[in-house]
């Protein structure tokens, strides 16, 4: 009997695989309703869906972690699903090999509390498990060797193959506690358009089109079989259609091709493809993974005989379209953004950056310590976001325009404590539970010059612990410096980011360092850590799209002393600013140095991860465009 | 030269402890109080050779330092053995398990120097298969089964990438004739304690391994399967892999020694300077239970003091007791005691507990709980009113509420009251709360003598 899908969750949906079957399925299935339900983790996009499947009235997008218990049933209830196809996992070796804990809360952990979910919303007719051939573990490289059937042991090799293996396990205790109607499919190592440029088959075509050296993992002759997605499409869509429940299938191909040989097919299907003639590739051998599995080698005889499946797409046409995809130009969407205190300076010129780089973003309109924690829950779990920044913070108050404003008594301490301390620890615990990616916005102001840290030395670093207590501010805001560590635990994806004295280049922003010091008379001359707002908003937008964590002084390299910052700017921009310098050994300087917390922060770690200018020679540049634009 | 058995004390660990000890080896048990199982043989207890220490599995760094002071060569993994608890929450317990044999793997890959790894794994990954020798694929149809063949994945997967000596053992429900055990057929396979660790025993003496068999798989099991109506057949959980191979066989010992225990102590360590402390400590020297006192300054210390601490005693339960001194009005540097004193350091706590799986207690004290005001009488409540809230976000820690000390006894230990009414008599509530802390429970409670007054506070109560 065929089953018939009426309304489907797809998870996982914009990822690689996950997103060519949305794109063959919503064909294949024209009176499916759809529901795609991913958070965007790794290189998963919004726009890997095709525009006209974008654009269809049966297909929605709903951004989501699988374990949010409560969207997954919004979604399940809404949208009357009966099928789920579940692609969604944390699939890349390197990944798994180095944050294995990670691998197990999102691969297993979320999975069994997505079964749950499955199993307490009751009516689901089918659901398709999406596992990996990788379970079985190597097969040798003889000639003679026999495919892998589906109920051949399970011998992994790798930690991402342990945590399929354990999510097939669970599979199995729920068919058999709950009877749920789970069919598992095994899929090959597969290729086509969307994939991620760390895996083999877009990486080779980047090289392919500057005609660059191939490195390869050790030998290059681990022999992979290469099945084309749209012929995997076709496998799962005969296994929702025709499969038996409780069921595995293995979908496969018997092609096989090692790497080497691999970067040469790529290499003149790209010359071909741009017109050139071709010129046999270089190879550059790396280092090995910690166990590189020679072969994954099954059989698909089950699919061939029960399902009426094979693979029908040869590798040079699959290989053919997956190269001219690849060299189309693409929109990408991976990150849709809330904001938490947006409205403030820095929050303002957060979502200038955001706008400019045409990244989707959302005010929550729930403010922590002002609403219940569960009313900012229940806004967070259903805003359909993938990413969260929490710019909230309290510098100043009624009737004082510094941070001067919070000392006092019980009542600013309550302030002080809610507004920086409480909104962004709690959000940094929402996130965590709910799966999404979190960025603080902290500050730099908890680190002084000091005996270890003078002037032109040592400066602070980003595992520092606050050492500045000079200033109520100073001191809240350094105790969730220090909460932030137990987010940054490995592969937790919490970025704490210390900003310090933020500049801009709106002159209008009253709020900005840089429109009330061109307009000092005097200036100190001493060197201090700077904020450049568009380049470190930048660089931290980066660092969110690949989802890093840790924390990091954001802050310009090379300190520079505000009187510089000034003078730069009277060099460039408006000859009539004139201030004097007040150097650094006057009264007024040690006065400075004694009672204030800016100070030099070491940029080693965010140079290394998304370079930007040092502060003379951003503000040389910003301040010329500002010249040519006045 | 050390081995360590992880995952905790049981019957299986104690007589496995008990055999390695009479062979001459130097043991140490990673064990994690809890509320079920603190015993150890009376016949071991005292042996210079043995030592215990309160160690979970997901305690990455401290099973690293100890692998490293003890010169351990073997691990043995005892964590799926006696895992009843998974059947009740198996969410809960899927993260326990694999979380905890990921890290334990992470700390031997990170050390070594480990020649034998074996893992005690059970026949529920078999779920009903009718032949269930050691190359038979996995059906498991319980949550128990599914956590065995998840965490033996795991292990296989670290002993392929990283060639680590790993053997796995899979053993029954010993002496538990059980539904979880049986087949549907109704027969179970009952292998006595003294036999499944001599076959534990065999594999861990394992030290060179080809590497076309990484983390090789052996059943133990006895020779022949009953059911309840005094019928046996042979053994489909069968044991011939073991016995060809490594001389495996079934002896009619017995194991009486098992009524002869005595009990481990937990160790406390204790935070703070109240009368409710003072009391707490003079509580515990008058049960016997050892504990220290925190030396670190709480108003000042950096996290690195707080955890060096806390890896040098190695405790089991962690207590603080909030401040209740309201002097806390003035500058920046007395709101730096203060949120050091009224929530950062309960918070540090409880972020060191949710790593380390140490259990934590924080005792708070009247009148500001869960209540939430923007006038705070004090610094030190302004501070505090947070302090409740934020530690809920914790999911394994107890919360103890204490009023203002009166002698007034009446109605001790009820849980639905109004704080601010009520007071607590130390004398009568502190021990509650310790059996509270003992069955290392979650969640909050009041420890208060309850007045008639404007009762019904809405408390939560977990654990």
């Amino acid at each position: 009997m065929v089953y018939t899908p009426k309304n489907v969750v797809i998870t996982g949906g914009c990822g690689f695989i996950g997103s060519n079957f949305v794109n063959y399925i919503h064909g294949a299935w024209p009176n499916c309703n759809f529901v795609n339900v991913d958070k965007l983790i790794l290189n998963s996009d919004t726009q890997n869906v095709d525009e006209d499947v974008q654009n269809s009235p049966r297909y929605k997008l709903a951004l989501a972690d699988i374990k949010n218990r409560d969207a997954i049933l919004k979604i399940f209830e809404e949208n009357e699903t009966d099928t789920v196809i579940h692609f969604a996992a944390d699939c890349t070796s390197t990944r798994c090999y180095n944050e294995t804990s990670e691998a197990v809360h999102n691969n297993v952990l979320s999975f069994i509390q997505f079964l749950e979910t499955v199993r307490v919303y009751g009516k689901i007719q089918r659901f398709v498990h999406i596992s990996t051939d990788e379970v079985y573990g190597d097969s040798g490289l003889g000639a003679d060797e026999a495919g892998k059937v589906e109920n051949s042991r399970l011998l992994p090799g790798n930690p991402y193959a342990a945590t399929k293996i354990a999510g097939e396990a669970y599979v199995s205790a729920y068919q058999a506690q709950y009877n749920l109607p789970i069919v598992t499919a095994r899929m090959n190592n597969i290729y086509g358009p969307n994939q991620w440029d760390v895996k083999v088959v877009p990486r080779f075509i980047e090289i392919a089109k500057v005609r660059g050296e191939y490195t390869i993992q050790g030998s290059g002759k681990q022999l992979r079989s290469w099945l084309f997605v749209n012929d995997a499409s076709a496998g799962l869509k005969a296994i929702t259609e025709k499969g038996e429940l409780g069921e595995i299938y293995n979908l496969g191909t018997y092609y096989e091709k090692n790497v080497a040989d691999l970067a040469q097919t790529i290499q003149q299907e790209v010359d071909s493809q741009l017109g050139r003639p071709y010129e046999p590739p270089r190879y550059k051998s790396i280092p090995d993974r910690p166990y590189n599995d020679l072969r994954y080698f099954i059989s698909i005889e089950k699919a061939k005989e029960q399902l009426g499946w094979e693979p029908t797409t040869s590798f040079d046409d699959g290989m053919k379209f997956t190269v001219a995809q690849a060299l189309k130009n693409h929109k990408h969407v991976k990150m849709h953004v809330a904001i938490y205190g947006g409205k403030g300076y820095v929050g303002q010129e957060l979502q200038h950056v955001l706008k400019a780089r045409q990244i989707p973003y959302v005010l929550a309109e729930k403010k922590v310590g002002f609403h219940s924690d569960e009313e900012v829950q229940n806004e967070l779990a259903t805003l359909g976001v993938t990413h969260v920044i929490c710019v909230t913070g309290r510098t100043h108050g009624p009737g004082c325009n510094t941070i001067e404003y919070l000392e006092g008594g019980a009542d600013k301490v309550y302030i002080n404590v809610r507004d920086n301390m409480y909104s962004a620890t709690i959000l940094a615990h929402l996130c965590r539970n709910l799966g999404l990616h979190y960025t603080y916005i902290g500050t730099g102001y908890m680190f002084a010059y000091d005996k270890e840290h003078p002037i032109d030395g040592a400066m602070f670093k980003d595992d520092d612990e606050p050492s500045f207590f000079g200033s109520a501010y100073s001191v809240v805001k350094g105790f969730t410096d220090r909460q932030m560590t137990h987010f940054n635990q490995k592969g937790w994806e919490n970025l704490n980011v210390r900003i310090t004295l933020p500049l801009s280049l709106d002159l209008q922003q009253p709020r900005n360092l840089l429109s009330k010091i061109i307009n000092y008379k005097e200036l100190f001359d001493i060197p201090v850590s700077l904020t450049i707002l568009p380049d470190c908003m930048n660089a931290m937008l980066n660092l969110m799209e690949q989802r890093q964590g840790g924390t990091l002084n954001l802050v310009n390299p090379e300190p520079i002393s505000l009187y510089e910052v000034v003078k730069i700017y009277q060099e460039k921009v408006d000859p009539n600013v004139n201030p004097a310098p007040i150097g650094v050994e006057t009264e007024r300087a040690q006065q400075l140095l004694a009672t204030k917390g800016n100070c030099a922060l070491d940029t080693d770690l965010l140079q290394k991860l998304s370079p930007i200018l040092s502060s003379r020679d951003s503000l040389i540049q910003h301040f010329e465009k500002m010249a040519v634009s006045k | 030269m050390s081995i360590v058995i992880s995952g905790g004390l049981s019957d299986f660990s104690n007589v496995l402890a008990k055999q390695l000890l009479e062979n001459g080896e130097n043991v140490v048990i990673f064990h994690n109080f809890n509320a079920s199982y603190n015993k150890v043989l009376s016949s071991i207890k005292g042996n210079s050779k043995l030592t215990i220490l309160n160690i979970d599995n997901i305690n990455l760094e401290e099973i690293l330092k100890q692998f490293s002071i003890h010169n351990v060569t073997r691990v043995i993994d005892c964590s799926l053995v006696n895992t009843n608890f998974v059947e009740l929450d198996h969410l809960k317990s899927a993260s326990r398990l694999l979380l905890g044999i990921t890290n334990l793997l992470d700390a031997i890959r990170t050390y070594g120097k480990i020649e034998n790894f074996t893992l005690v794994s059970g026949q529920g990954v078999y779920g009903n298969s009718k032949l269930q020798d050691e190359t038979q694929p996995l059906t498991p149809i319980t949550f128990n089964g599914a956590s065995q063949m998840s965490v033996e994945a795991m292990v296989h997967s670290y002993a392929v990438s990283y060639r680590i000596n790993t053997v796995i053992g899979r053993i029954p429900n010993i002496l538990i004739p059980s539904n979880i055990s049986k087949t549907t057929d109704g027969f179970s396979n009952n292998l006595n304690l003294s036999n499944a660790v001599n076959g534990v025993r065999l594999l861990s003496k394992i030290s060179s391994f080809t590497f076309e068999n990484p983390a090789e798989v052996f059943n133990i099991s006895n020779n022949i399967e009953t059911d309840g109506n005094g019928e046996s057949r042979e053994a489909i959980f069968t044991n011939k892999k073991i016995s060809e191979k490594l001389g495996f066989s079934v002896q009619s010992n017995d194991d009486s020694e098992l009524s002869n225990f005595e009990n481990i102590l937990p160790t406390f360590l204790v935070y703070g300077q109240t009368v409710e402390k003072l009391e707490f400590v003079k509580l515990l020297k008058n049960q016997g239970i050892p504990y220290f006192e925190s030396s670190v300054d709480l108003e000042t210390t950096g996290d690195a003091n707080v955890k060096e601490e806390i890896s040098r005693i190695l405790p089991s339960h962690l207590v603080y007791f909030s401040s209740n001194q309201n002097s806390f009005e003035g500058n920046c540097f007395t709101l730096r005691s203060n949120v050091s004193l009224n929530l950062y350091l309960p918070w540090l706590l409880a972020s060191i507990s949710d790593r380390t799986a140490i259990h934590f207690t924080y005792f708070g004290t009247n009148p500001i709980f869960g209540e939430s005001s923007e006038s705070p009488e004090t610094s030190a409540l302004a501070v505090k009113t947070h302090t409740d809230k934020m530690l809920s976000y914790f999911e394994n820690i107890l919360q103890l509420r204490v009023g203002s000390n009166v002698a007034d006894s009446e109605n001790v230990g009820q849980q639905n009251v109004d704080l601010k009414q009520s007071g607590t008599n130390l004398e009568e509530n502190l021990p509650n709360g310790l059996e509270l802390i003992l069955n290392k429970s979650f969640g909050i409670h009041n420890l208060v003598n309850l007045s008639s007054k404007n009762a019904g506070q809405n408390i939560e109560k977990r654990g």
